[in-house]
């Protein structure tokens, strides 16, 4: 399967950023009355049997360390064609400069979704979730004024076993929107 | 005159009466050597609190010819070996029968040794003296021997060697790293560092951070272990050369050599997040290389030379598990996980994947594994000064590196 994937490869772009953060593009998210805006980091668009986008955007200084990593995988660069059992991750870290402020979300599916990682922790305690419910949408893309758009909403209920109460969710994110800007 | 003999009494009376008190006291040593050609080694020493420890370092004579790796260092009863195979690969029969002639070292040493290998070696055996546990600082009494090349008569096997030996006291401070400059003038641009520490447990606990993935596949593994009695000793060496580059040294190719001997061994880990403790049924090793991080993009390494937060920032750490599985003849079969970060940035962002694999370790000639290149990336500031990153372009493309993991029987 990994020697399809690569022998198919047809087109790689890595845009690696200046030094100014302004024209490195920048995602957004808001879910549960948090707003995340960041500047990116880095992108790579490639092409595998989908499409695969990667972006990585990153706020990290004394006070405040904040990141965003998505990878979206698309049939054809378009809203209706995004295949999160390709490949998919939404990866959320928040934190101020207390560790009892960390807060992180981790989804990731790889290999057609038979590997990967779903996982949630709020200060010293992390869990692994043995069920979750995604819903996520790519709503637009658009391409205009040099930048290219993405734009979509997310709703994620994550449960554990590991939890006190493993019949509630332990974290949950509802109609969470998400932006990326190049 | 009689409060010298009073002295000499006091330290054959009674130093030995204090010192039977501390029996149960494990005290640990960490030996750091840094050198100017990028390598550090580092050799581990855990004991009784009165345990003397004996060791060498050596400097090969020829460096950019040797095909070993520049340091050479180890802790050995006797200090320098001078029938040692690492040292002497062609003469060891002969001069195995004059060394049985001879039992102490040093005497006839310009016959006992192959002085077109050496420069420098320095034979030390440092005895600790902890007169309290409770005491911040501990004592040693360092006798060390400085064997030194004079010269190269008339281009053939004629050497003249220099050899002084030294008797030293020290007092230094537990948990912080000292260096004696009446070691280091010996070798210049080399510094040898020394971190004492003491602890009173019978367990001895390695502390992990809040990875719980890991600890579990440690226990896992240890769990699966059918070892009983570790009749051996392990070390990690991390080298890097050039890319693309090839484990068979090269000293063109050669960047860095980061190694540590004389693992010390756990039986217990602690989750320093949760405080879980997970007893071990076997001992594991860990190797803890930190060195600093090398930017070998120049230009980039240009813009940032100034910046003042850079020394902090730019430290490496990567740590390497050893859970050891089964033993068959000479090779053991171990699980070895690796956690290698490149920056110091104090933050649980994931940049670099930990790595577990099965190897066969052979007591001969170790194992040795390449590490992937990642593609990670770091966009960050410190007091104002910011960073942008990326470790493909600006690091990984320029180097292979290597870990390779050794076994020393016993």
């Amino acid at each position: 399967m990994k020697n399809n994937i690569f022998t198919s490869l047809l087109l790689s772009i890595i845009l690696l950023s200046s030094s100014y953060a302004d024209d490195k593009g920048r995602i957004s998210l808001i879910f549960n009355d948090t707003k995340i805006d960041l500047p990116v980091n880095s992108v790579v668009l490639r092409k595998e049997n989908n499409i695969v986008l990667t972006a990585r955007a990153e706020l990290n200084n004394e006070n405040i360390k904040q990141l965003i990593s998505m990878e979206i995988s698309f049939n054809s660069f378009s809203i209706d064609s995004v295949d999160i059992y390709n490949s998919f991750l939404l990866e959320v870290r928040n934190q101020s400069n207390t560790i009892s402020s960390r807060e992180a979300f981790i989804l990731r599916f790889e290999d057609n979704a038979n590997s990967g990682e779903v996982s949630y922790a709020k200060g010293n305690k992390s869990w692994n979730a043995n069920a979750i419910s995604l819903r996520f949408d790519v709503s637009k893309i658009d391409f205009s004024n040099d930048h290219l758009m993405i734009q979509g909403t997310f709703t994620v209920a994550i449960r554990s076993q590991e939890s006190d109460t493993p019949l509630e969710p332990i974290a949950e994110i509802k109609d969470g929107e998400f932006e990326i800007i190049l | 005159m009689k409060l010298f003999i009073s002295a000499i009494l006091f330290f054959l009376l009674f130093i030995p009466v204090l010192q039977a008190e501390d029996q149960s006291y494990d005290l640990h040593m960490k030996m750091i050597i840094t050198s100017p050609d990028t390598s550090i080694r580092t050799l581990n020493h855990t004991g009784k609190s009165d345990e003397i420890i004996e060791g060498y370092f050596l400097l090969p004579r020829y460096k950019d010819m040797d095909l070993e790796l520049p340091i050479r260092a180890f802790l050995q009863p006797g200090g320098f070996n001078f029938l040692d195979q690492k040292v002497f690969s062609g003469m060891g029969d002969f001069l195995g029968e004059k060394w049985a002639e001879n039992k102490f070292p040093v005497t006839d040493l310009e016959m006992m040794t192959n002085g077109m290998d050496i420069s420098k070696i320095i034979s030390f055996q440092i005895k600790p003296v902890l007169l309290n546990m409770e005491s911040d600082s501990i004592t040693l009494f360092i006798k060390y021997a400085v064997f030194n090349l004079i010269e190269q008569k008339n281009y053939d096997l004629d050497y003249e060697y220099n050899l002084k030996l030294f008797y030293k006291k020290a007092e230094i401070l537990f948990d912080e790293k000292s260096s004696f400059d009446f070691i280091n003038e010996h070798f210049a641009g080399h510094t040898i560092s020394f971190l004492f520490t003491k602890s009173s447990e019978q367990k001895r606990s390695l502390t992990v951070e809040n990875s719980r993935n890991i600890i579990e596949e440690i226990v896992k593994s240890a769990n699966e272990s059918t070892l009983q009695d570790l009749n051996f000793n392990m070390g990690a060496e991390l080298y890097r050369d050039k890319y693309p580059g090839s484990i068979a040294p090269a000293a063109n190719n050669y960047l860095a050599l980061y190694s540590e001997y004389h693992l010390p061994d756990y039986n217990v880990i602690v989750n320093t997040a949760t405080a879980e403790v997970f007893n071990l049924p076997v001992s594991i090793y860990k190797a803890e290389l930190s060195f600093p991080f090398l930017l070998y993009n120049s230009q980039k390494n240009e813009l940032y030379k100034n910046y003042l937060t850079r020394e902090d920032l730019f430290q490496s750490t990567c740590d390497v598990i050893i859970v050891p599985v089964s033993m068959n003849a000479d090779t053991l079969t171990a699980d070895i996980f690796v956690s290698y970060k490149k920056l110091n940035l104090d933050d649980d962002f994931p940049r670099w994947s930990p790595i577990k694999k099965r190897l066969s370790i052979n007591s001969l000639f170790g194992t040795t594994f390449e590490l992937p290149k990642e593609n990670w990336s770091a966009s960050f500031t410190r007091e104002g000064e910011s960073y942008d990153i990326f470790g493909y372009s600006d690091f990984e493309r320029y180097v292979s590196e290597w870990l390779i993991i050794k076994l020393f029987k016993m």
